[in-house]
């Protein structure tokens, strides 16, 4: 070995604890300057982000347990089988459990193809153009209106204009108007979380874009479509003012049978109660609130199932 | 032209007609809003050969391959001039429906994109909804066969194709394709997002798949287009430069932009 090599040896190995020693000093230096700061940064936003939910639960919690204290002792059977009445004790919902249901069954049967077939027709078939962003943008806008509006519309249009006076049908198709925006909006997501590989697939193969639609965008979507027509479900549920401003009964001893029939709804009966004087009417108000969360309850859990059963793996 | 036509056309052919010119674009242009991407290009595919188009990124080689199928369709702002006729038809006549020609065109993407849903379903969809009529079980072992996936997937036929590897998806997709039993496959650099193993048996198919058909693959790989294909055309900035037999292309280039492109000097 001679000794040009030694010096390179030696070179090399000063090099070494050079770097040791930088990167020992920016350790320690780390630990000195910034580290304990940023680490107690950490801390305090988990403990923030843990308030916030803890917050939210409380406030729910003490808002479930105050309706169910009150209510519970008015919940039994002849509560869901008897009619509204003066007389506390022989008061019930029937009417509104019925007034409810069909409401509901008539506004998704008008506001999902509606909503789904427009969804479609914007995402898929649409071509790029302003009038397309310009309906997109205002369809984001209707969902943003207060549903009061939309009963005005509703009692103008539907009631008057076409006649259908203060029936289950106006008030269905005026709640269809709340929750179309929504539909569209959530079927429109959905739609265009699908990739462009499959529809290019498709239609390199001689789709049409109705086989395209059929066959691969719908069955791959309907599971998130199920999650926004859950939603807006729900909401339609617990809608009230539009009903009041269409025309909907504070008071029906009595079980519509038509589409063209008076009705009440379980919320708007809720309402009812809990605008009377005396006490033990608000305890039938919270023995309402109860059914009507349990009913919300079944729906939504049977729906979520539906969906997981639809979902599938894409890409 | 109705598929009749097509069927007429396909008789015609297997009375040894082999040198006939199967797609042929003539001074093609393409308008992309204002950026003209394709310019005044012509090219002429005989069959049952292998055709690459090589050339730097963004030349025009994807806008012209979609051209043939009319997938270009899709984009806005696409303008198209000119003329491809496929066995003497102009694709581009008015009374002309796409969905015939991309039939009879079929197309293999750069990503694999087998559609979510069983590998039966994946190959007998596209027979199914364009009118055919046969034996669904025959058509996907001989489908499946003819790209050498029938031993690997026989006993899953019903699983999702999505549960495939990458190049086995690739496979899938190409079996898809020639389940529909076209003249031509469109291959947009087909093994760019594969390994070398799926990349070698794609290759490999690509040559059994010649006997019968015609196929046009883009590919960035210059070693591919070597490899797999019988004639070849370099494309720069939107034009045909050279098109030629391959082995000249590479080996003995008349213009001087195709030299410095294979030799890796450009692009």
């Amino acid at each position: 070995m001679n000794t040009s090599n030694l010096v390179l040896i030696r070179k090399n190995q000063t090099d070494i604890s050079d770097v040791v020693r930088a990167a020992y000093d920016e350790l320690t230096i780390g630990k000195k300057n910034n580290l304990k700061r940023r680490k107690l940064f950490n801390t305090l936003f988990r403990c923030l982000c843990a308030l916030a939910v803890v917050l939210a639960v409380s406030v729910l919690v003490v808002l479930l347990s105050s309706v169910f204290i009150d209510g519970w002792q008015w919940l039994d059977w002849q509560f869901l089988t008897d009619f509204p009445s003066r007389h506390v004790e022989k008061s019930g919902i029937k009417s509104g459990i019925f007034g409810s249901v069909m409401i509901i069954v008539i506004t998704m049967i008008t506001a999902i193809p509606i909503g789904v077939g427009s969804a479609i027709y914007i995402q898929e078939l649409m071509r790029e153009s302003w009038l397309k962003s310009f309906v997109k943008t205002n369809i984001s806008n209707l969902s943003g209106i207060p549903s009061i509006i939309y009963g005005i519309l509703g009692l103008a249009v539907f009631v008057r204009i076409l006649g259908f006076d203060r029936s289950i049908l106006a008030g269905a198709l005026a709640l269809s108007l709340v929750i179309l925006p929504i539909i569209i909006i959530a079927t429109s997501e959905a739609l265009a979380a699908i990739p462009n590989s499959i529809r290019n697939a498709a239609l390199a193969l001689g789709a049409t874009k109705w086989q395209m639609v059929r066959d691969h965008i719908l069955p791959n979507a309907w599971a998130e479509i199920l999650t926004g027509v859950i939603l807006a479900t729900s909401r339609a549920f617990g809608e009230t003012a539009p009903l009041l401003i269409v025309g909907a009964l504070s008071y029906a001893a009595f079980v519509p049978e038509g589409i063209f029939d008076y009705f009440t709804t379980l919320p708007i009966q809720i309402f009812n109660w809990t605008g009377r004087p005396q006490a033990e009417f608000h305890q039938l108000a919270a023995a309402g609130i109860i059914v009507l969360m349990a009913i919300l309850l079944v729906t939504n859990s049977l729906a979520i199932f539906l969906r997981n059963q639809f979902k599938r793996k894409i890409i | 032209m109705l598929i009749s036509d097509v069927e007429q056309l396909n008789e015609k052919m297997s009375y040894g007609l082999t040198n006939h010119s199967v797609l042929q674009a003539d001074q093609v242009s393409v308008h992309y809003g204002d950026n003209q991407v394709l310019k005044d290009v012509s090219i002429s595919l005989r069959e049952r050969s292998v055709y690459a188009l090589i050339g730097p990124s963004g030349c025009g080689k994807s806008t012209l391959l979609r051209c043939f199928n009319r997938m270009n369709d899709f984009v806005e702002t696409f303008r198209f001039d000119g003329k491809i006729s496929f066995f003497g038809h102009n694709i581009y006549d008015p009374d002309i429906d796409p969905e015939v020609i991309r039939k009879s065109i079929g197309m293999v993407f750069q990503k694999p994109n087998p559609f979510p849903a069983s590998i039966y379903k994946n190959i007998m969809w596209a027979p199914k909804i364009n009118g055919m009529d046969q034996d669904w079980d025959e058509l996907v072992e001989t489908s499946l066969k003819q790209v050498g996936l029938w031993d690997e997937v026989s006993d899953r036929l019903n699983r999702s194709g999505l549960e495939l590897s990458g190049g086995q998806q690739q496979r899938l997709c190409i079996a898809r394709t020639i389940a529909m039993n076209p003249k031509v496959i469109l291959m947009d650099e087909p093994c760019a997002s594969l390994d070398p193993i799926s990349t070698a048996k794609i290759e490999e198919l690509i040559e059994q798949l010649k006997e019968k058909y015609t196929i046009l693959i883009v590919t960035h790989s210059m070693q591919q287009a070597r490899r797999t294909s019988d004639f070849s055309a370099f494309m720069y900035q939107g034009e045909i430069i050279e098109h030629g037999i391959t082995k000249d292309i590479f080996e003995s280039p008349r213009e001087r932009l195709t030299q410095e492109y294979v030799n890796g000097k450009i692009g």
